[in-house]
């Protein structure tokens, strides 16, 4: 059942790159558009980076997912699920895994070159990117949450990210922080934990939610 | 006592039950919170290092309690309405938003105006300011919630999708905090502690106790009063709506 | 006894504009708070009278 549900949002991913491509350019053009807001000095700043990075990541990660189940839901795809043997929550993982391949794998990868543009050091980029990767996943989830929530509704983004973002404030904080702290040669690993364990438990709780939710916003 | 549970399903029995108890809570809010006032603002001693600012506390610290105390009702509504599917968890849970949302509101401008005199600035980015900051989002977004989606889908499913993001806000409240406070203790002292006076005298917490307890009692009573006109508009098409009308109609003529 | 005098009490040490601010607005507030449930039932009580009346009128013209 996983494999054809993987297999079919491996396709339609393929066939349209462009989900893929948009998240990416968002979040180039939002970092690159700082600078000009602020003077050369202040660039000198790493953990100006820092938070660059992550709230420019956040809010593409975010709209990305507006539309996650639109489509599905529009082609009757979202019925077949519900109708047949596969449980919504089974869909859902797979949808939220997919989107990450698509959005937050991304993300991570470009991680470097924005820390290049900022002048954060090379020797943090790897933990970075590791809370990167842990706190997209965090945000996929979450962001998904906000896409069921507001299936049907026209001109969702904007809501979605009402209700999205003031719960993804942990996320930041000890995303972030972790950068920070290795800036500031503290201790890296408790927001690393935090944040770790703030992944997990989303990731066991939160797609039983969507998919209660979509059982009711699809109807 | 599976009767009273009962009870709670029938629109009409709350309809008439919550006139008599929604009076009773107002009239015991009005005595407490005016006794409350006098004393907070009037009799109270002042603090010895805030001056007669301190006695903002009499209206900060009420409606900052009361504002989480609120969405975490509404939580429990939502949660007693998907599992038991009581359709009147709904109806109170949307007459609390714009009361909850009111009190986060009053607590940001209090905390505010509290801030002036004593820290010398109108904002400050500590734990509680920026919690309860976040906690003004949550509200909106769930208010937002409310009113949007019964326009896009059958009216029982939106609201108990509705009470699904409750129940998520409201386990997330807590992660917030937690994680506010951490960042907060990296970048600033811990010497702006608003309301951390530890052993007041009875003097200055008492007006404090009544404050809260008065504020409880308002809610309760306007939370049911507005929770009535709710259910009528929604209802009104059944029959015992329609008598109540008729009733309501012919007393303003 | 904290207050000597009125104009001690309406000065309020010097804080007089913050603390006066802060309790008006919390009872303003509340104030509207308490008056939207009549908001409300007025409302629904016009768009009753409104909907009886079209019905009336349904009715004697059928």
């Amino acid at each position: 059942m996983w494999l054809s549900l993987c297999r079919r949002e491996w396709l339609l991913s393929w066939r349209r790159p462009q989900d893929f491509a948009q998240a990416l350019i968002f979040l180039v053009l939002v970092v690159v558009i700082f600078p000009l807001a602020t003077d050369l000095n202040a660039l000198a700043e790493p953990s100006l980076a820092l938070a660059i990075l992550w709230n420019a990541s956040l809010l593409s990660l975010l709209l990305g997912c507006d539309q996650l189940f639109n489509q599905d839901r529009d082609d009757g795809y979202l019925d077949q699920v519900r109708l047949g043997a596969t449980l919504l929550v089974v869909y859902v993982v797979v949808k939220m895994v997919m989107q990450w391949l698509r959005t937050g794998l991304p993300v991570v990868l470009i991680t470097p070159l924005v820390a290049l543009m900022f002048g954060l050091p090379a020797q943090h980029w790897g933990l970075v990117m590791l809370t990167l990767a842990l706190g997209s996943l965090a945000i996929i989830v979450l962001a998904s949450l906000g896409a069921a929530l507001t299936l049907g509704l026209a001109r969702s983004g904007m809501l979605l990210a009402l209700l999205i973002l003031p719960l993804l404030v942990p996320v930041l904080i000890y995303g972030a922080g972790v950068g920070l702290a290795a800036l500031q040669a503290r201790d890296t690993l408790a927001p690393l934990a935090m944040l770790a364990a703030l992944v997990l438990f989303y990731w066991a709780l939160i797609p039983l939610a969507i998919a209660k939710v979509l059982s009711l916003t699809s109807s | 006592m599976w009767r009273w549970i009962h009870k709670w399903g029938s629109p009409k029995w709350f309809f008439q039950i919550s006139l008599p108890w929604s009076q009773a809570l107002m009239a015991i809010a009005l005595v407490m919170l005016s006794l409350g006032l006098v004393w907070g603002l009037a009799l109270a001693p002042a603090d010895y290092q805030m001056g007669q600012s301190f006695r903002i506390i009499y209206v900060h610290v009420p409606s900052a309690i009361l504002a989480q105390s609120l969405y975490v009702w509404v939580a429990i509504l939502g949660a007693i309405g998907l599992i038991w599917n009581l359709k009147i968890t709904h109806v109170l849970a949307r007459a609390v938003m714009p009361l909850g949302t009111s009190f986060v509101f009053l607590a940001l401008l209090t905390g505010g105006l509290w801030g002036m005199p004593t820290w010398g600035t109108y904002w400050q980015w500590d734990a509680r300011m920026t919690s309860t900051l976040f906690l003004l989002f949550l509200y909106l977004g769930l208010w937002a919630l409310y009113v949007l989606l019964p326009t896009a889908m059958p009216k029982q499913s939106a609201y108990k999708a509705a009470s699904i993001l409750a129940l998520v806000g409201v386990v997330n409240i807590p992660i917030i905090k937690f994680s506010v406070e951490w960042w907060n203790s990296l970048h600033q002292p811990a010497t702006f502690r608003l309301t951390e006076a530890p052993a007041m005298p009875v003097a200055m917490w008492a007006p404090l106790l009544l404050m809260v307890l008065g504020l409880y009692a308002l809610s309760g009573a306007l939370i049911l009063k507005r929770a009535r006109w709710i259910l009528l508009a929604d209802e009104h098409k059944a029959s015992w709506a329609q008598d109540e009308l008729s009733t309501l109609l012919q007393e303003k003529n | 006894m904290p207050f000597l005098s009125w104009a001690e009490f309406w000065a309020m040490g010097g804080h007089a504009l913050y603390v006066w601010l802060s309790f008006s607005a919390f009872v303003g507030v509340l104030a509207l708070n308490m008056l939207s449930p009549s908001w409300l039932q007025a409302k629904l009580c016009r768009q009753e009278r409104r909907r009886r009346i079209r019905a009336r009128r349904q009715e004697s013209s059928s």
